[in-house]
């Protein structure tokens, strides 16, 4: 039931993501096509596609949680609450179904921004990396004690766990909005900002450190600290949905 | 075992509006049930804690002697009295939705009745009439071998066409030895002639509940007569 759960999250979202997704990845393509084959008669052309382009890149950031919050609102507390929650399905199901998704399309966004990158250099950046890849991996192992592949692995471990706060976040604001059903986008908007903006102060402060061992200690009590957040938050979540859940 | 059994069963919601009130009900196997009421007496809530979309201040309501939950959503087959649906999804999308999650759904009956009203399954939910809308509901709804199912206000904001169409599909596909119906309405008139026992609730509280027959032999009269001169309004 789950994965039936999951595949019906997925097809919900989907047209909206991947159109966003993909319009994002042609413009930057297209903006590095210009780019390097610049003269000064496609500085106009440029500069309306970077425009486009930096447009895009805040809607995608911005769009990929409007979307799936829409998504879960809908499906749990507005019209559609009243055919999921009428599913032989658990309400532990409802929730990770979604928090799969949201995982997913996270990764994938930032797959798609790592592409962008990629494109708008023209595959410079690919090329550089390559160059001073043995470089980079000397000094991660001589400041940080960890390998360029390792680096690679936590930092995808650190996605996947952030998308899982973001969702179990957005179930969370979701129901504390519930409460309040005549003000229900006003307290859901304001909640979830108010997350981010908080946690965020906390991304930018685990940085703002004088050495490298600083740093790392930051980094790894940040992880950790985001991994008892996504489970305490899930089971306030689960609590809520299971003894506070009115669909009014 | 009773398919429905309700105790001290009290909804309030916030700002204090009382639903209902320790409400204690009894429902056997194998019946027609009107819940009958005039607007906002309980009807829709009492069929939503059922259903185990709101949850109870006080009391416990029991399907077949289980709490709501997904054993209990397995046999009950609901109707809400909204749109529910996706509306960018097809009507077929909407027979895979149901054959993925209920084991009793029946799709060729759903396809069938669907080809009886000359709906095209690859027709968007979006672009049908709100009568079509409904009945596209309603036959998701009857197409599945449920246990109980539960109707609230099938017949409410429909022409009398569609009304005569909605109760004719809920009696062609009811098999009485094997499942019991619970119909919400205020419209009493239209379904009397098809319920055995009518619950008639006011203001969170049960009023009456008896079969169709006593009532009429008790008062002497429908008992949409009966609900008129016990509720009348001046």
């Amino acid at each position: 039931m789950l994965l039936k759960l999951f595949k019906y999250d997925m097809k919900s979202v989907s047209p909206a993501l991947l159109l966003i997704f993909g319009a994002t990845l042609i413009l930057s393509y297209i903006s590095g096509k210009i780019m390097y084959d610049y003269d000064q008669s496609s500085l106009i052309l440029f500069q309306v596609f970077n425009l486009l382009l930096f447009g895009m890149f805040f809607v995608s950031s911005i769009g990929i949680h409007v979307v799936l919050i829409r998504r879960y609102n809908q499906r749990m507390y507005l019209d559609q609450a009243y055919l999921y929650n009428s599913l032989p399905v658990s309400k532990d199901q409802l929730m990770v179904s979604h928090i799969l998704a949201y995982v997913v399309w996270d990764v994938l966004s930032q797959v798609m921004l790592g592409l962008s990158l990629l494109f708008l250099s023209d595959m410079a950046i690919y090329d550089q990396f390559i160059d001073h890849k043995e470089g980079l991996n000397s000094m991660l192992l001589q400041n940080f004690d960890i390998s360029l592949n390792g680096l690679i692995g936590f930092s995808f471990a650190f996605i996947i766990l952030q998308a899982l706060l973001y969702a179990v976040f957005c179930h969370f604001t979701s129901a504390i909005a519930n409460f309040f059903p005549t003000k229900r986008t006003m307290v859901l908007v304001l909640c979830y900002a108010a997350g981010i903006i908080v946690y965020s102060i906390c991304l930018v402060n685990v940085g703002s450190v004088s050495s490298a061992d600083d740093l790392k200690n930051n980094v790894l009590w940040l992880f950790f600290v985001t991994a008892i957040l996504v489970l305490v938050i899930y089971l306030i979540n689960r609590y809520l949905l299971k003894r506070k859940y009115n669909l009014i | 075992m009773n398919i429905l059994d309700c105790h001290d069963l009290t909804k309030i919601y916030p700002g204090q509006t009382t639903a209902l009130d320790h409400i204690n009900l009894s429902c056997a196997d194998g019946k027609i049930i009107g819940l009958l009421g005039p607007n906002g007496s309980g009807k829709t809530t009492l069929v939503k804690l059922i259903q185990g979309l709101l949850t109870p201040t006080e009391g416990e309501v029991l399907i077949d002697g289980k709490k709501p939950g997904p054993e209990t959503k397995a046999m009950v087959s609901y109707l809400p009295d909204l749109m529910s649906f996706d509306e960018s999804m097809k009507i077929r999308d909407l027979f895979w939705l149901y054959q993925d999650f209920y084991a009793d759904f029946d799709k060729s009956r759903a396809e069938d009745m669907i080809q009886k009203l000359q709906l095209d399954p690859s027709e968007k939910i979006k672009l049908l009439s709100k009568g079509n809308k409904e009945k596209v509901q309603l036959i998701l709804c009857m197409a599945r071998n449920a246990r109980l199912y539960l109707l609230d206000e099938p017949i409410g904001g429909v022409d009398p066409a569609t009304r005569d169409f909605i109760l004719h599909t809920i009696l062609s596909n009811y098999q009485r030895d094997k499942a019991s119906i619970l119909i919400s309405t205020h419209l009493i008139a239209d379904v009397e002639n098809i319920l055995d026992e009518a619950i008639i609730i006011q203001k969170g509280h049960i009023q009456l509940h008896e079969s169709v027959e006593t009532i009429r032999e008790q008062y002497g009269c429908s008992v949409n007569e009966y609900f008129k001169e016990a509720f009348k309004c001046y």
